[in-house]
């Protein structure tokens, strides 16, 4: 009877995964930390969400708490802050997205053509440099660099401009922070592109040779394709994290002067949570981060499998 | 016989035992027994550079062989006292003492969610702790001598243990008390030889301050005549605020009403916002004073480029010793309060003798309240305060015939500020008497005075400048609230003060105009200035009415 060849993948799960877990134990093996640490970790404290629906006493504990529902989600939504604090959050975060992902890309693709090896390590080196010194030097550095005194306004006094206190300028603040992190993290970021680069099959080289493309031409038609799909996966994965921008580097250099355009969801989780005690208003506000990054994330997955035919899954 | 001989042994035994009895000693005050507790606390900034741990410091160790106590100390970062303490809430966790917690539902709540031991629960067993707070005449530390010794007694406070005492009469700390010595710790420090090359006297006026400001602004582009606190306010010391009739900080009290600190919208505020302004546009104060860092500014102070420098605990002597420059004539001084008017009264003045400092609460829940009440009560005993002031008897101090301690000699000729005070005396933000000798030590000795050496206090002299001619009526105190009072008042009040401070920022560097001064502070009196200052209000009043039944005089001052 003609049918069908038998499509092992038919069989129940079960079945597979046993079969799969015989076949290769040692992974799974190894795989026990990892799925431990996230159960742990990542999952056991979810329960903690429920602080962000009640009136949370910690003398009450979580269960025995006052019940409010969405309150906490209420008086933030119309609290006098909201629509700065959601403004300012984008704003960095997009602003950060716009020109943090290219530029990775872009260093990785300068790096690759450097022929010379020592003068790539040196490079590469100096531009990893940066992400191994801690936030608060990074931002005591920044804070030297941008005083009225600092390099900045040294080189500023040196092309006839008037000396700027840069951290005081509310309309400098985001852009300090995006560049300041793209300095510390573009050599690092690269890294990624540079392993994804190196797993470009040569004779596609060979052949836009071949067919008598130049140097341009061949990053433009082999390099640049070669490298997209990694590009794509960590915009999808960036996209989960918008509504987290790097809050820690905010509060070392923010101060009421820049508020305006400095005071994102994260710092003012931390003044309100963590200096004033209100954990309940605090998770609210980050579950609501976290479920608009959740949605993002699966709206620009379907938009990149649709376009791209790359996803996440 | 052998009668005789029983007899003859029981007698010899009777007689033994009573011998032993009367031969043995009395028991220490200070003995405890051995126990283990635990002590969140930071570590004083310039102890670390002597030891790791608290423990190792000989004046814990001296404290451990008195009362047989170890204590398990937990340094936190300054910085992160905040995360910590909210994690330990949280985690229901906790050291059996806290150094200065700030429970954010305040001190009634803590002791009602069981997180603060009600010290008076222990009255009976910490007497001298208690003799301390309450002697209100300031005879608990007569032991100390010499010339000074009026200076370095406990400042007489008569509402102290009251400061102490929340809504419902508990006591929710064990405070440092403190000698009556200085006036205030925080104020303005000025370029003496500035002032004397330009011919002028000592600015106290606001008139003269700003012919002072502009000579030194006339010095040349590199010089910054005066900096300021972040916010654009003094809120060390009120040395100019003051002025203008407000204090920069928290709330304030003028007669019988509360006031934000910033004193919102008021006439006084737009005043001193209009003097600032014009300054900062002339370039007489730093352009960088919203971003500027302590040792950036004490680096300014200290290479020739700054004239003004509010500051706290410091004095003329402490940088003038520190500065290596080329100006032979370097010279500081200490500034008087700033006047609208020579005879204007001032009434803003904070002393650590009149109000609660560098907290110890006991925390309940690990069974340990009792031994931690004991031991912090040790801590006030004539001898361990003695032993935190003058170190270990026969090294570094001896008692002279009438039984008053002095430094000897040895001491003074091996004696570095910054050095071996650090080993022999008492962390500064450890709870006990501070009767200053120990913290003059740390800054100045002045060995040039004939006879039994005293010390000459610059920092003391700084003081008596900084608080001259001021009292502290405006001073609101510690205001404790019931139930949820506490999270009603702070929540608005932090919303008001987030928008407001940026505000006033800008009026104050002149990005906004002035006319704007009325529709801002309206807006932060709706969004949340008027509401936490009647909650403010309600809560002071309840205090200030039972201070009346205790029978005293809550308001501060004289």
């Amino acid at each position: 009877m003609p049918g069908k060849a038998a499509d092992p993948y038919q069989k129940p799960l079960w079945v597979r995964f046993r079969k799969d877990l015989r076949q290769h134990y040692l992974a799974y093996l190894m795989l026990i930390p990892a799925v431990v640490l996230i159960f742990i970790f990542h999952y056991i404290p979810m329960y903690g969400i429920l602080i962000a629906f009640k009136n949370y006493k910690p003398k009450l504990g979580i269960l025995g708490s006052q019940w409010i529902g969405l309150e906490h989600f209420r008086n933030f939504f119309t609290g006098v802050f909201f629509p700065r604090l959601l403004r300012n959050t984008l704003w960095i975060s997009i602003y950060g997205s716009v020109i943090g992902y290219p530029m990775p890309v872009i260093l990785a693709l300068l790096l690759n053509e450097v022929t010379h090896l020592r003068y790539k390590k040196v490079l590469q080196t100096i531009s990893y440099m940066p992400y191994f010194i801690s936030t608060v030097v990074i931002c005591g550095m920044l804070k030297s660099f941008l005083s009225y005194d600092g390099l900045f306004n040294a080189l500023g006094r040196m092309l006839g401009n008037p000396p700027i206190s840069y951290l005081s300028e509310p309309a400098y603040f985001p852009s300090i922070i995006v560049w300041s992190g793209l300095w510390q993290s573009v050599g690092w970021n690269s890294i990624i592109y540079m392993s994804a680069l190196s797993n470009i099959d040569q004779q596609l080289y060979e052949a836009a040779r071949i067919d008598g493309c130049g140097r341009l031409r061949q990053a433009w038609h082999v390099t640049i394709p070669g490298i997209i799909p990694t590009f794509v996966i960590l915009l999808i994965l960036g996209m989960g994290s918008i509504f987290a921008v790097d809050s820690s580097k905010i509060l070392l250099l923010y101060g009421p002067q820049t508020y305006e355009t400095g005071d994102v969801f994260g710092t003012y989780v931390y003044r309100i949570g963590i200096k004033g005690g209100e954990f309940d208003f605090s998770a609210a506000v980050d579950l609501c981060q976290t479920v608009v990054g959740f949605l993002l994330l699966i709206l620009v997955n379907w938009i990149s499998r649709r376009t791209t035919e790359q996803s996440l899954w | 016989m052998k009668k005789l001989l029983a007899l003859v042994l029981c007698a010899m035994t009777l007689c033994t035992l009573i011998g032993s009895a009367a031969l043995a000693e009395e028991p220490d005050e200070m003995w405890i027994g051995d126990h283990t507790i635990s002590w969140w606390i930071p570590m004083d900034g310039k102890t670390t550079q002597y030891f790791e741990d608290y423990s190792e410091h000989p004046f814990f160790q001296w404290m451990h062989e008195k009362t047989g106590v170890t204590v398990e100390f937990y340094h936190y970062a300054i910085e992160q006292k905040d995360t910590q303490l909210q994690l330990m809430i949280n985690s229901d966790n906790y050291y059996d003492m806290l150094f200065d917690p700030w429970y954010t539902d305040g001190p009634q709540n803590a002791i009602n969610d069981g997180i603060f031991q009600d010290i008076y629960e222990y009255r009976d067993i910490m007497p001298h702790y208690f003799q301390a707070v309450t002697c209100g005449d300031g005879s608990y530390s007569d032991w100390e001598w010499g010339e000074e010794a009026a200076l370095y007694r406990q400042a007489p406070q008569p509402a102290f243990d009251f400061l102490l005492t929340t809504v419902q009469g508990q006591m929710w700390t064990v405070s440092q008390v403190w000698t009556d010595a200085y006036t205030t710790e925080c104020g303005g420090l000025i370029r003496q030889d500035w002032l004397d090359e330009a011919g002028l006297e000592m600015p106290t006026t606001v008139e003269e301050l700003d012919k002072v400001l502009e000579a030194f602004a006339a010095r040349g582009e590199d010089v910054i005549p005066m900096t300021m606190d972040e916010p654009g306010f003094d809120y060390s010391g009120g040395w100019l605020c003051s002025a203008y009739d407000f204090f920069y900080n928290w709330y304030y009290v003028k007669d019988g009403v509360v006031q934000p600190g910033n004193a919102c919208g008021q006439p006084c505020l737009k005043a001193y916002i209009e003097q600032f302004s014009d300054w900062f546009n002339k370039g007489y104060i730093d352009p960088d004073f919203m971003n500027r860092e302590y040792a950036s500014k004490e680096a300014l102070l200290l290479t020739d480029r700054l004239g003004i420098f509010p500051d706290c605990w410091s004095s003329p002597e402490y940088y003038e010793a520190l500065y290596t420059g080329d100006d032979p004539d370097y010279k500081l001084a200490a500034m008087p309060i700033i006047r609208m008017t020579e005879d204007q009264d001032i009434h803003w003045m904070q002393s650590y003798g009149s109000q609660n400092s560098n907290n110890a609460c006991v925390y309940p829940g690990n069974g340990n309240a009792e031994i931690c009440c004991r031991y912090l009560d040790a801590m006030f005993t004539k001898e361990a305060t003695i032993r935190a002031e003058y170190g270990v008897e026969g090294e570094s101090f001896v008692y002279d015939e009438n039984g008053h301690p002095y430094y000897t000699e040895w001491f003074y000729e091996n004696y570095k500020p910054n050095d071996l005070a650090y080993s022999y005396l008492r962390p500064s933000n450890v709870v006990g008497y501070v009767s200053v000798r120990a913290y003059d030590l740390r800054q100045a000795v002045d060995t040039s005075i004939e006879g039994q050496k005293t010390v000459s206090s610059d920092w003391f002299a700084a003081s008596s400048v900084w608080g001259a001619n001021a009292d502290a009526d405006y001073v609101i105190g510690y205001v404790t609230f019931d139930d949820t009072g506490w999270g009603d008042m702070y929540t608005p009040y932090t919303n008001a003060e987030t928008y407001y401070t940026a505000e006033v920022l800008k009026l104050l560097t002149g990005k906004t105009d002035i006319s704007e001064f009325e529709t801002i502070s309206q807006t932060a009196w709706d969004m949340g200035y008027h509401e936490s200052r009647d909650l403010m209000q309600a809560a002071y009043n309840v205090q200030h009415q039972q201070a009346a039944d205790y029978g005293m005089d809550y308001q501060f001052g004289e």
